[in-house]
């Protein structure tokens, strides 16, 4: 079990969209000061989004973590974000496509109370503070 | 195809990190990625070893802790958190005192 060289891709005989771009979104479990927000509401409204502007998206179901916390009569915490990600064709990723999806990022940092929002666009972070008020 | 410049804007993205894992694939990949990203936003990181503990301080001290927040911010051009501010001075404070066998020694 050391083959770690096996490439899913030539296994499968499969390869991405020409040009395509991957979108990355991070949707967290808890607020900055650590209460747990409604994470299913807004993986669906992440997920909603992107379909809406790019055709397709995929939540990933994280293997989930918890830990007990005994100071609270044992309570199971627990401290996962969601990962969403899309497949987004050159001709869509625009500016216009873009704004649009930073009004629900926008929109989730203000409400779940995030210190910030985590995109990755092609293997760059951008994290956005800035949330417009709607 | 957009440039970072272009895609920052349109984001309103106030700082932008390149990642190690620009193509992650499967779940596996995933799980690189969500590892790349802690390293630039503690807050998503899923390996994270902290824990979080909810601790009550007076509203004085939280402005102050505000305050220390608002300059490391305009410092660092990151953001910053009181709740940041006040875990690296516990921390700090913390790791600065002696060990128990030598308290008790």
């Amino acid at each position: 079990m050391d083959d770690l060289s096996v490439n899913p891709q030539e296994v499968f005989r499969s390869q991405l969209p020409v040009g395509a771009s991957l979108i990355v979104i991070f949707v967290p479990s808890r607020d900055r000061d650590g209460q747990p927000i409604d994470q299913e509401y807004w993986v669906d409204e992440v997920l909603t989004t992107l379909g809406r502007l790019f055709r397709g998206a995929t939540a990933y179901p994280r293997g989930r973590g918890v830990w007990r916390d005994d100071e609270r009569g044992g309570t199971l915490l627990q401290e996962e974000p969601v990962i969403v990600f899309s497949y987004v064709g050159e001709a869509d990723l625009t500016t216009n496509t873009l704004s649009e999806l930073y009004r629900t990022l926008s929109r989730m940092g203000r409400h779940a109370n995030q210190g910030e929002i985590g995109v990755i666009i092609d293997g760059k972070y951008y994290g956005i503070t800035e949330y417009v008020e709607e | 195809m957009l440039s970072e410049k272009e895609i920052r804007q349109a984001l309103h993205a106030n700082r932008v990190f390149p990642l190690a894992v620009a193509r992650p694939h499967g779940p596996l990949g995933l799980e690189q990625l969500a590892a790349a990203v802690a390293g630039v936003n503690p807050a998503l990181g899923s390996d994270s070893p902290h824990v979080r503990r909810p601790i009550a301080l007076d509203h004085e001290t939280w402005e102050k802790l505000e305050q220390l927040a608002e300059t490391a911010a305009q410092t660092t051009l990151q953001h910053v958190t009181a709740s940041q501010v006040a875990a690296a001075i516990i921390k700090q404070y913390v790791e600065a005192l002696p060990q128990r066998s030598e308290t008790q020694g």
